[in-house]
């Protein structure tokens, strides 16, 4: 699928050391001097994951809870939406070699944008549908930088699962 | 190590045995009991090191179980978690001195839930 | 030796304020769902509600909170909380009425730790019934949509400073 990107330890041909997403899309790598990005986290939420023994990490920027709003677009971008985005991030990281029992979760973002207080509390709602699906499927959250009002930008490295989490003020490592 | 529930709540207990479960703590049994009467008569016969009790329940309360616990010395080094609905400072100035080691406020999610149970399994373990 | 302060009086307009809230946090927290305030309700009259009610005394003022859940917001809430798969198996009645019960006792315990934090109030064990509607409409009542479907919290004072306690002085 063109909004899933996927890259192992085999492509070394590729370009340096880099991968951006946007909105709706994911990556999964175990390329180890990778960093997976993501810019412009406002409501929406990043799912970070990682297997620290096979260091295979994924990332996942989704911007909607619920596909049941646009079935016929989830069907085409899954990534769009909480319940198809997220499982399909581990399933790619399952291919990747991730093992669920050591999975590593953090989550990044759901603020409430000034343009948008208070009217529909997307990004609250983004990481309910998070946390409820990932609690669904046995698996807690490791860590997290929620909320607030700020955009964020995340990179990830593959190396070794940390993030760096920038938001206009401040500076965070997950 | 082995768990003690204490919860008139069925679902209540069925989620506190599936954090546990996904933790990594390690495990020999979870016991359950619907009040304080189960609850004493299940330490008394089973080697319990980690106690979680609600405090509203038919019967025999928490805070009476925790009361009748903190007067015997058979059960000096049971770890014990309060996981209550009450969070009123009354409440907790009641069992402030009844050997908790923690005081969980329903609701909580499951990763409050997974700390609480790491530092009290340490605890318990030493 | 000085003597415990007695609790301070209960403003019951200020407590009612606050219900929503609790519901909000209760519904958030433990079972990873949104709560939107319902200014339209409307009763649908296919769909059986499940009715929890418990009392809360603390020896001065008693009362019972009602939580009326209709009955596919109860199998969605069993869901969030169990941790269920919608093509899993469906639970028993006695275990969602058990869940339904453990929602309105943490509504009603979380609403009155912040509205009586200074009282000790005893929950009685809730009674959870199957109705064609939702409990009767008591003095308060608020509607709000979890996970955009209608749930129903009524709450009634039966004794208090308000309601004819009997004062030693009189």
């Amino acid at each position: 699928m063109r909004d899933v990107l996927r890259t192992t330890a085999t492509d070394h041909h590729l370009p340096p050391s880099r991968r951006i997403i946007g909105i709706g899309e994911l990556a999964v790598s175990s390329v180890p001097e990778l960093i997976i990005a993501t810019h412009a986290v406002g409501s929406c939420i990043v799912v970070c994951v990682y297997d620290p023994i096979v260091a295979v990490a994924g990332m996942l920027h989704f911007l909607l809870p619920d596909s049941t709003i646009n079935p016929e677009r989830a069907g085409v971008h899954p990534a769009v939406f909480a319940d198809t985005g997220i499982p399909l991030l581990f399933q790619t990281a399952y291919e990747h070699g991730l093992v669920k029992q050591r999975v590593i979760v953090k989550l990044v973002g759901g603020a409430e944008m000034p343009q948008t207080a208070g009217k529909f509390d997307t990004g609250r709602r983004n990481l309910l549908a998070a946390r409820g699906l990932l609690w669904r499927n046995g698996v807690f959250v490791a860590a997290e930088d929620v909320g607030g009002t700020d955009a964020r930008t995340v990179h990830m490295s593959v190396a070794d699962g940390r993030l760096q989490v920038f938001s206009g003020r401040t500076f965070k490592e997950l | 190590m082995r768990i003690l529930i204490a919860d008139d709540s069925s679902m209540m207990r069925a989620l506190i045995k599936r954090v546990v479960r996904l933790t990594n703590v390690p495990v020999e049994e979870i016991l359950e009991a619907r009040d304080g009467v189960e609850a004493l008569s299940l330490l008394s016969s089973n080697d319990v090191q980690l106690l979680f009790t609600d405090i509203n329940m038919p019967g025999m309360n928490g805070t009476e179980l925790l009361r009748r616990l903190a007067n015997d010395d058979r059960w000096r080094r049971l770890t014990r978690v309060v996981i209550s609905t009450d969070g009123s400072t009354a409440r907790r100035e009641e069992v402030a001195e009844l050997s908790v080691r923690c005081y969980l406020k329903k609701p909580f999610s499951p990763e409050v839930l997974r700390d609480v149970l790491t530092d009290a399994a340490e605890a318990a373990r030493l | 030796m000085s003597l415990p302060m007695p609790p301070k009086p209960l403003d019951f307009e200020a407590a009612d304020k606050l219900i929503v809230a609790a519901v909000g946090t209760v519904a958030e927290r433990s079972f990873f769902s949104f709560v939107d305030p319902n200014s339209d309700p409307v009763l649908d009259d296919d769909k059986e509600w499940l009715v929890a009610t418990l009392r809360f005394d603390d020896g001065r003022i008693s009362g019972r909170l009602a939580c009326s859940v209709r009955s596919d917001l109860a199998q969605m809430l069993f869901d969030s909380f169990s941790g269920r798969h919608p093509s899993g198996p469906l639970p028993p009645s006695h275990e969602l009425d058990d869940l339904i019960g453990e929602f309105s006792n943490m509504v009603c315990g979380t609403w009155l730790s912040r509205c009586a934090g200074d009282r000790l109030f005893q929950l009685s064990r809730p009674v959870v019934e199957h109705q064609t509607r939702p409990a009767a409409d008591e003095r308060h009542r608020h509607w709000v949509e979890v996970n955009h479907r209608p749930l129903i919290i009524d709450w009634e004072v039966e004794r208090g400073p308000d309601k004819g306690v009997r004062r030693s002085s009189q």
